[in-house]
């Protein structure tokens, strides 16, 4: 994409948020990427309230990596706002955790995730998942029209 | 008419009847006294007897007019012997007065009654045998009667449960024994008192209008339905009990039968297993969040350890020497592996809990389509297979094919070193029922170890050579639990092993699996 979109990434563990940067930045996914580490913060910055107050929301993020268990507001729940609302109801999510219990599939696919992975303990296979991730939700996958504005 | 017609045949007879210009009787005895006084006094004793047996009839006729039949029968026998013993009592007047005319009289009459009822009598006798045999009939009703009666009293007072009969204005009949024993009343107390004395005040009001109701309109509320209710007992304790009531005639009278249960036992019953399903229920849910909690807390650690280690390995590599290198291999290498035992162990918790489906499954299939994912995950490797055709199982097709999978995941991993590795799917019968295996001619293992088999973490091999996480077999186990089954295995150090396992039956399996799975899975951490 032509102008470089953000990803946004919404995960608590720093050592996650490294590990998943390290992963982009090991598969030269040089996209902007902003990390919220709890799902107040990240419902703040996709609409402009709180501490992102003020902020252009014409420009929304091509790729939301949404951990499902957050502070404050855990990830199902950031899902289920943003569905409800107008102006990210079409924003690709991909929900990327821990857990590959039936009840967060079920729950994540109910709210409208688009996609569910399980982070590997093998760095190596969190690597490539997040490889595959780039490629297909940043370059292969067509965004919805509202987030191009 | 009988009386009359010789008056009227002979109308001279009213005035000649009593000529006494004959030879009295006397004369031919010759006045001898002892002969004269024998025919007086046996004469007399013959009448006052016939006398006295038409006086019986008569008056049995009379009392028990209502019940015997063939009244003429008895009335024209009992003329008959009026009349006789009339003919006996004018023989003594003979004696001493001579009125033969009279006498004649006498016996013509007595001759009319006597030839009408021995021709009547004959006509007679068909119905009389007929009532006859009717009684012997009712003799034997009766004593049919008798033994069903004793029978039902020997059931009534021999049952478990209390029976209690009313009458239509609830008044109490009979109360078994159990009855008696239910509300510890004894008999003489509670016969003839209202069904009210059993029960306790509050539910009075209710019972009086459900009795009227069904009096007047024949709505049916509780006949026969088992009802729950509340009983009394003389010293006013109450309990909980089961009716059923029936309700039935006899002579147009409505009557009641009430079968009553003490269900204070069952209800407690019922009490603790619905305590025990919601201490199972809450066991479960803390299971469901340990295994949530292990998913969650325990990979994410364990990710940073491994995914930090490969960034010092990468970034600082050159800066270590080979022990420091190894050092962090083994790290990687360890942390990876908790990571497969983490999943193993999820995975087996898993099954233990899933909900079961349960349909046709096409064991064969099941065992080609593995054996060729096996052969495309090394298509270096050649095994020889023998999946017998057409196995088909019943249960839960995705636990089933974990199942398979780890046993024939373990054929083909032992097999490994073997030249001419064998793997074979296939059933048997045993004790008329078929069971099923999975056979291999691979690394085998001691059976002095068998025991430690099908536990979790349980490996009887250097991971080195066979690598595993020691949580396969128990998940086999307890799928095959779970299906209600049983699994056993025969084998010999180098020469192969052989894994037998039977399903059981369908009907038998639900019961069992409900609580297998919480115990199974309480049993696993």
């Amino acid at each position: 994409m032509a102008d470089n979109p953000t990803i946004l990434l919404v995960e608590d563990n720093e050592d996650d948020e490294d590990l998943t940067l390290r992963a982009l930045k090991k598969n030269s996914i040089t996209n902007q990427v902003v990390v919220t580490r709890d799902g107040v913060e990240a419902l703040d910055y996709l609409f402009g309230t709180g501490a992102y107050e003020g902020r252009n929301l014409t420009s929304m993020p091509a790729l939301i990596l949404l951990d499902l268990k957050l502070p404050k507001i855990d990830g199902l729940e950031v899902l289920r706002r943003l569905r409800a609302n107008e102006r990210t109801r079409l924003l690709p999510v991909v929900i990327l955790t821990s857990s590959r219990e039936e009840p967060d599939l079920i729950n994540s696919y109910h709210l409208g995730a688009n996609s569910y992975v399980r982070k590997p303990v093998d760095f190596n296979e969190f690597a490539e998942a997040v490889r595959h991730l780039g490629l297909y939700w940043l370059i292969v996958n067509e965004a919805p029209p509202a987030t191009r504005a | 008419m009988l009386v009359i017609a010789p008056f009227l045949i002979w109308p001279t007879l009213a005035t000649r009847a009593f000529d006494s210009s004959y030879l009295p009787h006397l004369y031919c005895y010759l006045a001898k006294p002892g002969l004269v006084w024998t025919h007086v006094v046996a004469d007399s004793l013959i009448g006052l007897s016939y006398l006295a047996i038409s006086a019986t009839l008569a008056y049995l006729v009379y009392s028990g007019r209502r019940d015997i039949p063939f009244q003429w029968m008895f009335l024209a026998f009992g003329l008959f012997i009026v009349a006789c013993g009339g003919t006996h009592f004018v023989e003594v007047l003979t004696i001493w007065i001579p009125v033969y005319v009279f006498s004649a009289a006498v016996k013509v009459l007595t001759a009319a009654v006597s030839v009408l009822t021995a021709v009547l009598l004959p006509f007679t006798v068909p119905r009389i045998r007929a009532l006859v045999q009717g009684t012997r009939i009712s003799a034997e009703n009766t004593a049919r009667l008798r033994v069903n009666e004793g029978r039902l009293r020997a059931i009534t007072e021999t049952a478990t449960d209390g029976i209690i009969s009313a009458n239509s204005q609830g008044h109490i009949l009979y109360l078994n024994q159990a009855a008696m024993r239910m509300f510890d009343y004894p008999v003489a107390e509670v016969v003839g008192q209202p069904l009210t004395v059993l029960m306790p005040e509050r539910f009075h009001a209710a019972y009086e209008e459900g009795l009227k109701r069904f009096l007047t309109t024949r709505e049916v509320h509780v006949i026969g339905k088992t009802v729950e209710l509340v009983g009394k007992r003389k010293d006013g304790v109450e309990f909980p009990l089961d009716l059923s009531i029936s309700a039935w005639e006899a002579d147009g009278e409505t009557f009641f039968t009430g079968i009553l249960r003490d269900s204070t036992e069952h209800k407690k019953a019922s009490e603790r297993i619905r305590l025990q399903n919601a201490l199972l229920e809450v066991a479960n849910k803390e299971l469901e969040s340990f295994s949530y909690s292990v998913s969650h807390d325990l990979r994410s650690p364990l990710r940073a350890i491994h995914g930090f280690s490969g960034a010092l390995l990468e970034d600082c590599g050159d800066s270590l020497d080979a022990t420091g290198k190894n050092h962090l291999q083994r790290i990687l290498a360890a942390s990876q592996r908790m990571g497969q035992l983490i999943d193993g162990m999820l995975q087996l918790a898993h099954t233990a809990r899933r909900t079961m489906l349960r349909e046709t499954v096409s064991f064969s299939s099941l065992a080609e389509e593995i054996v060729s994912q096996l052969q495309k995950s090394e298509p270096d490797r050649h095994v020889w297979v023998e999946i017998a055709p057409n196995l088909t199982v019943e249960g839960d097709q995705a636990l089933l094919h974990a199942m398979l999978q780890n046993l024939l995941g373990n054929a083909w991993k032992f097999t490994s070193k073997c030249v001419d590795a064998r793997i074979e799917v296939g059933t048997q019968t045993q004790d008329g029922l078929p069971i099923y295996f999975v056979r291999d001619n691979g690394a085998g293992f001691d059976m002095q170890y068998a025991g430690k088999l099908f536990g979790a973490f349980q490996r009887l091999h250097d991971a080195r050579d066979y690598p595993g996480t020691g949580i396969g077999l128990a998940t086999v186990q307890k799928i095959i639990q779970r299906h209600g089954g049983r699994i056993w295995a025969e084998s010999q150090v180098g020469r192969g092993s052989t894994f037998y396992f039977a399903l059981d039956p369908p009907d038998s399996v639900t019961a069992t699996l409900s609580v297998s799975a919480v115990t199974e899975s309480v049993a696993l951490y």
